[in-house]
C-alpha cells in the first residue's frame, strides 16, 4: 500500500525522513478520519477489501523487510507494515480499531523517526547504510546499544509503552470485524516481532568489520534519543486524551 | 563490588520479609489509565499471600544467582551489563507475579522474553544468536496468543 515509502526514505536526507515518518504518514490517516464522517457510505462497500489489503499486505511486507540490504529501507518497510496494520484497524470501523489506529500513528511517529535518527548517527560516522557493513556497529558505541534496543523493541510493541496499546486495540477491533483477518493479524504481529529484534541483532550483535575510533555520541544526539524515549515511555499516562 | 553484594543480600532479606507478612489478606494498588467501552485498563499490583509466596521463592533463588554470578563473572569486562540484565529479569518476574490484571501480566511477559534474549546473546557468537532468536521468537508466539486473549476478554465483558 505505501510502497513508495522504501524508495522515498532511501533517497531522503535525515530530517526529511524523520518528518516523513513522524508527520506526513499520519496526515493520510487524518484525512481519512476527517472525511469518513460523510464518506462512510461509500467506504462501506470496500471495507473488506481494504482490511485484507492492509493486514495481508503488511504480512507480505514483513517478509520483504527481512531481506533488505539497506537499513534505511528496512526501517521504511517496518513503517509500511505498521501502516498496513493500522489500515486494517481503520477500515474495520469499530471504535477499538479506530482508536488503535490513532494510537499507532502517534507511537509509530516517535519510534520510526528515532530509528531513522539512529541510522543517521551511524551514517554520519561510517558513510554507509548497508546492513552488511554496519553489522555489529553497536560494539563501537556501547552507550547507544540501550537506545537501539529500546527503540527496535518498541517498534514491535512492548507493554508499558504506547505501541503496545495500539496493537491491542487494533487487534480487538479486527477481531470484532472478522475472525479470519484476526488470525492473520496474529501472524502479522508475530513477524513484526521478528524484524524488530532483527534490527537490534544487525546493529548490536557481533563485532563486525568496522574498527577504529569514531566520534562518540554527542550530547545533541543523546538529547534527540531521550526526547523520543521520554514520549514513548510516559505518554502512556495520558492515554485518555488520544481516544478517538 | 560491594554494591553487587548488597543487591544479592537485599534479595534474601526481601524474600524472608515477604514470606512472613500478609497472612490475612492482600493489598491491591491500582493506577487507572483509561476506560475503553466498559473495560478499564490500569496498572495494578496485587500483594497477596500467593504472589508473595511466589516472589519470596523467586527472590531467594535470584539472590543465590547474584551471589554466584559475582564469583562466576569475576574477570569479565561486561559484568555490570550482566548484573543489570539479571536484575531486569527479576524485575520482569516481579511484574509477572504481582500483576493484578491481564494487561500488567503482559508487561512482565514481554519483559521476560526480551531480557531472556539479551541474556542469551550476552557473548556475541553465532550459536548464541541462534538460541537467542529461538527464545525471542517463541516468546513472541506466546505474546500473540496473549494478545488474542485480550480480544476474548473484551468480548466476554
Amino acid at each position: 500500500m505505501h510502497l513508495w515509502l522504501p524508495k522515498a526514505h532511501v533517497e531522503a536526507p535525515v530530517s526529511g525522513s524523520m518528518v516523513l515518518a513522524g508527520v506526513l504518514l499520519k496526515l493520510g490517516t487524518y484525512g481519512l478520519l476527517r472525511f469518513s464522517g460523510f464518506l462512510l457510505y461509500y467506504y462501506f462497500f470496500y471495507k473488506g477489501y481494504l482490511v485484507s489489503l492492509g493486514v495481508l499486505g503488511g504480512l507480505y511486507r514483513c517478509f520483504l523487510c527481512l531481506r533488505q540490504p539497506d537499513l534505511k529501507s528496512f526501517v521504511a518497510y517496518s513503517s509500511v507494515c505498521h501502516m498496513g496494520f493500522g489500515l486494517g484497524g481503520l477500515f474495520s470501523f469499530t471504535y477499538s480499531g479506530l482508536s488503535g489506529r490513532v494510537f499507532m500513528m502517534i507511537g509509530h511517529g516517535f519510534c520510526s523517526s528515532c530509528l531513522f535518527y539512529i541510522l543517521y548517527v551511524l551514517y554520519e560516522r561510517f558513510f554507509t547504510r548497508s546492513g552488511i557493513i554496519l553489522k555489529g556497529v553497536g560494539f563501537l558505541f556501547p552507550l547507544m546499544v540501550l537506545v537501539i534496543f529500546l527503540f527496535s523493541v518498541m517498534n514491535m510493541g512492548v507493554p508499558p509503552t504506547f505501541s503496545f496499546f495500539s496493537e491491542v486495540l487494533i487487534l480487538v477491533g479486527l477481531g470484532c470485524y472478522d475472525l479470519f483477518i484476526f488470525f492473520f493479524s496474529g501472524f502479522l504481529l508475530l513477524f513484526s516481532g521478528f524484524y524488530g529484534i532483527f534490527f537490534y541483532v544487525i546493529s548490536c550483535h557481533s563485532k563486525g568489520v568496522l574498527r577504529g575510533l569514531h566520534n562518540h555520541i554527542s550530547l545533541r544526539e543523546f538529547l534527540v534519543f531521550y526526547g523520543h524515549l521520554y514520549f514513548m515511555l510516559f505518554l502512556v499516562f495520558c492515554l485518555d486524551f488520544f481516544f478517538f | 563490588m560491594f554494591f553487587f553484594y548488597f543487591f544479592a543480600f537485599f534479595y534474601f532479606f526481601i524474600s524472608f520479609f515477604f514470606f512472613f507478612s500478609f497472612f490475612w489478606g492482600g493489598l491491591l494498588l491500582d493506577y487507572f489509565l483509561f476506560t475503553f467501552s466498559g473495560v478499564d485498563f490500569s496498572f495494578s499490583f496485587v500483594f497477596d499471600f500467593v504472589s508473595l509466596g511466589f516472589f519470596s521463592c523467586v527472590s531467594f533463588i535470584s539472590g543465590l544467582v547474584f551471589l554466584y554470578s559475582i564469583f562466576y563473572m569475576q574477570g569479565t569486562v561486561d559484568f555490570r551489563r550482566f548484573f543489570w540484565l539479571v536484575f531486569g529479569f527479576v524485575a520482569s518476574m516481579f511484574f509477572l507475579v504481582f500483576s493484578g490484571n491481564f494487561l500488567f501480566l503482559m508487561v512482565g511477559w514481554d519483559g521476560l522474553g526480551l531480557v531472556s534474549f539479551c541474556l542469551v546473546i550476552f557473548y556475541s557468537n553465532h550459536s548464541r544468536l541462534e538460541s537467542g532468536l529461538i527464545t525471542v521468537f517463541s516468546n513472541r508466539v506466546g505474546d500473540v496468543f496473549f494478545l488474542f486473549c485480550f480480544y476474548f476478554f473484551y468480548i466476554s465483558g
